[in-house]
């Protein structure tokens, strides 16, 4: 219940900030990258909760967050965090049967990879529908700049 | 971009999969370690000289891997080594054993190696390992002792979201021309234990080298510096990492900044970072609450750790936000040789970027420090050459009882001085947002300081020089 009151937060927060917004691109494969490690530590079921906190707020000085936005990120956190958990109980199992995986096992891995990084590619996209354009361009910068910076390596 | 990285690209668009290589089904061949889990040993076979079957991806599965020995990557056709994440950083950890005083995961290859990348793994240095005695090592420790070592690194090496946690002395030494860490946390808790709790003892990142950075990373709670750049660097870059509360510890007992930049390195780039101090501060003879580590007995006096600590020649700093330190911002020279400084709220590599200040410093804000010597400190034997303040943004640094070094302390400085490289037209010829600084916006001291332009023709211009108020403190205002 508690995830579906979350679901509805979000998506209320976005319908609010989104009207009148022209739709913004989707997230590119490099963009994708810094999204990825953003929501994976909001929503970190391994970090401690002191660092997740402090996380957050450390984001909105280094974007220019407003609180909306804010609250626009620790709601799709909440929305990853879930599926976290899930997964974390599927590893589980999948690991704890054998000492040394067999190659379903491993399919059985990658299969709850790329459905979290599915999830994670909707999140991006609806933070970058839902905030200020300028915050949208500024959270797309860190995989410009790094795929700028790999591609020269 | 190299292989890994086009295998990150493809599973964040589900679209392929990563090639797994079949440990557990090879017959070791080269290196063995008797402590080795079953996973474990195939790693370290795939890492080995003779890993070659294994193919250019080592991948470690799930599971807390106990190190015995140190991983050895000796291969030179490894292009990615990679942990299996699905969950989060706790799916594929590295911890040292705790019978070992080993370094985790070292480099020796040689030259003619492939580019490698290095992610989705967890290095833990279990400081707190039963019968190590790691804890709280002393500074003159005499077996430094790295968790993770790429000094030998023939080519760049990039790691890529991996986590760093517990380490007993030394977390990462990164070499290599061009080599990075990216999208990567240090010290940010595991389990049970709060991010304090997984404290460096000492440095978090040590970046050797030409061309070497830390970007985009969350690091916290090392003892010493968040980022150390090396005597040997040149053209570094740290770049829009979040650092938070580093020199936690302080194992030397002095205090400094949390990032540190060697007299004898060159031309670093230091942009678009969040430095925050947490107003953290140790007293002789008290305990590190994090580690239950004591403070060390050669600390004689309160240590006020800071934002940046600089010497050397040709060091750029764009729009940082360096805030809520008990010593200053950000601090220049004094001891080693330093010139040729900019300091400016601009960022190159990002005209969107939102504007930061340099703020909320008990010390001071933006302390260069020379001959004539200050309340803080006494005659040093530096003062800093060519100096350039590039429409700065510097509000609200000092405080009774703390420092009277104000907004910006200027000891035996010369160089251009306030410019404002953003106002349209060159008018005004020079600008910056300064006001609150106790006990002066900018303090000139003993008159030790000659700059071309000492005092900013207005502090009402800022970004891209449009005219009006100074942006908002918590970055809110978006740049025009």
């Amino acid at each position: 219940m508690l995830k579906y009151f979350w679901h509805f937060t979000l998506w209320l927060a976005m319908a609010v900030v989104c009207r009148g917004q022209t739709a913004q691109p989707a997230a590119t494969p490099d963009e994708l990258k810094f999204f990825q490690f953003m929501l994976m530590n909001l929503a970190s079921i391994d970090h401690s909760p002191d660092a997740v906190t402090s996380y957050s707020k450390l984001l909105g000085r280094q974007f220019g967050l407003n609180d909306t936005e804010t609250g626009i990120l620790n709601s799709a956190a909440v929305t990853l965090r879930t599926q976290l958990q899930q997964i974390r109980s599927s590893t589980t199992n999948i690991v704890s049967r054998n000492q040394v995986l067999s190659a379903a096992d491993r399919a059985a891995l990658q299969a709850l990879i790329i459905n979290r990084n599915q999830l994670v590619q909707t999140l991006a996209n609806q933070i970058l529908n839902s905030v200020r354009p300028i915050t949208a361009t500024r959270l797309r910068m860190p995989g410009h700049i790094m795929a700028n910076i790999l591609k020269e390596n | 971009m190299n292989n890994a990285l086009h295998l990150c690209r493809a599973t964040l668009l589900g679209s392929a999969l990563i090639v797994i290589v079949g440990f557990g089904l090879k017959t070791a061949t080269a290196q063995t370690c008797s402590g080795d889990d079953a996973a474990t040993a195939s790693f370290r076979q795939c890492l080995g000289s003779s890993g070659e079957s294994y193919g250019s991806t080592c991948q470690l599965d799930p599971g807390v891997h106990q190190i015995s020995c140190t991983l050895v990557i000796a291969r030179n056709d490894i292009s990615s080594i990679t942990g299996t994440e699905a969950a989060g950083p706790a799916d594929t950890v590295l911890q040292r054993a705790s019978s070992s005083l080993d370094t985790i995961l070292q480099d020796s290859r040689t030259a003619g190696a492939v580019a490698l990348t290095v992610s989705y793994l967890t290095f833990d240095g279990n400081r707190y390992g039963s019968g190590l005695g790691l804890n709280c090592l002393p500074i003159d420790y005499p077996n430094p002792l790295q968790d993770v070592d790429f000094r030998g690194a023939p080519n760049s090496v990039s790691l890529q979201y991996d986590d760093f946690i517990n380490a007993p002395d030394q977390e990462l030494l990164l070499a290599g021309t061009d080599s990075t860490v990216v999208w990567s946390n240090f010290s940010q808790g595991f389990g049970s234990e709060s991010a304090a709790q997984t404290a460096t003892r000492r440095t978090a990142v040590w970046l050797y080298g030409n061309s070497t950075g830390a970007y985009f990373n969350n690091i916290a709670f090392a003892g010493n510096a968040g980022v150390h750049l090396d005597a040997s660097g040149t053209q570094q870059y740290i770049y829009g990492n979040l650092l938070q509360q580093n020199r936690y510890e302080m194992p030397d007992g002095i205090e400094g900044g949390q990032i540190y930049i060697d007299e004898s390195a060159t031309y670093a780039s230091v942009a678009g970072n969040v430095i925050n101090g947490n107003y953290w501060y140790t007293e002789p003879g008290g305990t590190i609450p994090g580690t239950g580590c004591p403070v060390p007995s050669s600390e004689d006096s309160l240590q006020t750790p800071g934002g940046t600590e600089t010497y050397g020649y040709g060091h750029r700093f764009y729009n940082n936000e360096i805030e809520q330190h008990t010593g200053w911002g950000m601090g220049f020279s004094g001891s080693a040789p330093t010139g040729s400084i900019t300091i400016s709220s601009t960022n190159p590599w990002d005209s969107s970027d939102a504007p930061r200040y340099i703020e909320d410093n008990l010390a001071g804000g933006i302390m260069f420090l020379g001959q004539s010597g200050g309340p803080d400190y006494g005659a040093q034997p530096y003062g800093t050459t060519d100096v350039t303040l590039d429409d700065v943004l510097v509000q609200n640094n000092g405080a009774s009882g703390w420092g009277a070094n104000g907004g910006i302390w200027l000891d035996t400085v010369t160089g251009p001085g306030f410019t404002c490289s953003m106002c349209s037209g060159g008018s005004p010829a020079s600008a910056a947002c300064m006001s609150g600084n106790y006990t002066s916006d900018i303090i000139n001291d003993s008159g030790s300081s000659s700059l071309s332009t000492p005092f900013p023709a207005t502090l009402s211009y800022y970004w891209n020089g449009v005219s009006g108020a100074c942006p908002a403190s918590g970055s809110q205002t978006p740049a025009p």
